[in-house]
């Protein structure tokens, strides 16, 4: 481990290895509507096979969330802390960002925090991503009642009118919930450019965080337009 | 992320009086503080953000994401008075985070020079008047006197929750004279849970403030807003009566068949 850096008393870092990159972008998702971008994240995870390079921990990251879904959450309601059990390891909750050497991409997979904590935690995954020079982000996440497969919001303008290219319009408007969405908002007072890729799903009600696979496709098929990854997509299919 | 406020610019203000209303019940006091930076042309110098806002962004119809926010507007010169609104898109939720946000609000007053402050909020009321009535508070004896010129009912006891409350009641502290003036409302509220606006309300406090402070202010705009509200009111109880009707009615026939 490198450091272990805490940024208040309930939220820290740990960092294990701090790369040197000359223009490294992130992208990151999060639990979420029908696990739009988790999803699309996790596949990116077991394509590119990065490393693991730092972690964030808090006190407010619940094991189980005192309201659903996990994204919205309730201020009286905190849920319960804990941990995750896998065959030969412990795991407790954290966000995980990794590094794809190769493409000087950080692939932050992100925890949602209870209300009071989510502005602490992205904070200090900022304070991270300013460390190690990134200048742009790109959230991966759901929307509903719209008819594009992916549609785009930005925290500048520039952005949006550079998404045009790639036939990218901001059909989604209205709120947006969380880890990504605060992850957005916050990235400009680190001067650090934000895009989001909305893949358009459907809610479903009984279980929000269903995972709708059709919509991470489309998510993951115009990030790598985007950013020319030249993913092979056949594991995919 | 500590409770901050970011200036756009930094106006050289005489004097200014503040004038803040908050999202709260029947969105009485943003309204009213929304309607004001319009009718006044006013300019935003000063946003605030804190971590004790809702944990979610606003996707604007442009694209373009905006955090939750509070935020300051200012007025120069409108008969030879200076304004500062202070509103926002949200409030916190936690007392601690009022609390937070009303210091940061006041430390801001107190750099400007700010010598009266003005908060507008709602006044729940089951056997509300067509043309609401206005209720107010004030910080010092003379200032309810001042009040009741205006046609003010005054407020004997209750509370002001949030920070239209909280901003009234800490002015004190800081040695500014501070008056908050109510509109009588019914806090109409949807099946669905969401309120609905009301500009009546608004219109009475506007119809106050403007007098008090001697500004010249068109009130027509809420006149409108006032009609539209009614109609979607009336719109949205016959839904539910219809509702009802149809609950019942499905009642009775369920209790025919099993008969």
């Amino acid at each position: 481990m490198v450091n272990s850096i805490k940024y208040s008393r309930k939220t820290w870092i740990k960092i294990f290895e701090k790369p040197i990159l000359k223009s490294p972008i992130a992208i990151a998702a999060s639990q979420g509507l029908r696990s739009v971008g988790r999803l699309a994240l996790e596949y990116l995870i077991e394509y590119f096979n990065p490393k693991l390079i730092a972690e964030v921990y808090s006190y407010y990251f619940p094991l189980i969330y005192g309201s659903k879904p996990s994204y919205i959450p309730d201020p009286n309601l905190t849920g319960e802390a804990g941990i995750f059990l896998f065959e030969k390891e412990i795991e407790i909750p954290c966000i995980k960002n990794y590094l794809i050497n190769s493409h000087e991409i950080i692939l932050t997979y992100g925890y949602q925090a209870d209300f009071k904590g989510q502005y602490e935690v992205v904070e200090t995954v900022l304070e991270f991503y300013k460390e190690i020079g990134i200048k742009k982000i790109i959230v991966l996440a759901g929307y509903t009642g719209g008819d594009e497969n992916v549609c785009c919001a930005a925290n500048n303008p520039s952005i949006l009118k550079e998404m045009e290219k790639y036939g990218l319009k901001p059909f989604y408007k209205g709120p947006f919930y969380g880890f990504s969405g605060i992850l957005l908002g916050l990235s400009k007072f680190y001067n650090i450019d934000g895009l989001c890729l909305f893949g358009k799903t459907k809610p479903n009600i009984e279980d929000p965080e269903d995972p709708d696979i059709e919509a991470s496709k489309n998510v993951l098929y115009k990030l790598s337009e985007i950013l020319n990854l030249k993913i092979d997509f056949s594991n995919l299919e | 992320m500590e409770c901050k406020i970011i200036f756009l610019k930094k106006p050289v203000l005489k004097d200014p009086i503040m004038i803040a209303g908050l999202p709260g019940f029947g969105y009485v006091g943003k309204l009213s503080a929304d309607y004001l930076i319009e009718k006044l042309n006013a300019e935003l110098f000063g946003e605030l953000y804190s971590p004790f806002f809702p944990p979610y962004v606003l996707v604007k119809e442009n694209g373009l994401v905006e955090l939750m926010k509070n935020e300051f507007y200012f007025v120069k010169n409108i008969n030879n008075l200076d304004l500062i609104i202070f509103t926002g898109n949200t409030q916190a939720i936690s007392s601690e985070g009022q609390y937070d946000i009303v210091e940061k609000t006041l430390d801001l007053a107190k750099d400007f020079n700010v010598k009266k402050l003005f908060t507008m909020a709602a006044y729940i009321s089951e056997s509300y008047n067509e043309e609401r009535k206005v209720y107010g508070v004030a910080s010092r004896i003379e200032l309810i006197e001042e009040l009741k010129k205006y046609n003010v009912e005054i407020m004997k006891e209750g509370s002001i929750s949030g920070i239209n409350g909280l901003l009234f009641g800490l002015a004190k502290t800081r040695n500014i004279d501070s008056i908050c003036l109510l509109g009588e409302t019914p806090s109409y509220i949807i099946p669905s849970g969401r309120m609905i606006a009301d500009p009546k309300a608004s219109k009475a406090i506007l119809s106050v403030l403007a007098n008090i402070l001697n500004i010249p202010l068109d009130l027509r705009g809420l006149e409108k807003q006032a009609q539209y509200m009614e109609e979607i009111i009336r719109k949205i109880e016959e839904i539910e009566k219809r509702a009802i009707e149809e609950a019942t009615k499905g009642k009775k026939e369920r209790v025919g068949y099993i008969g």
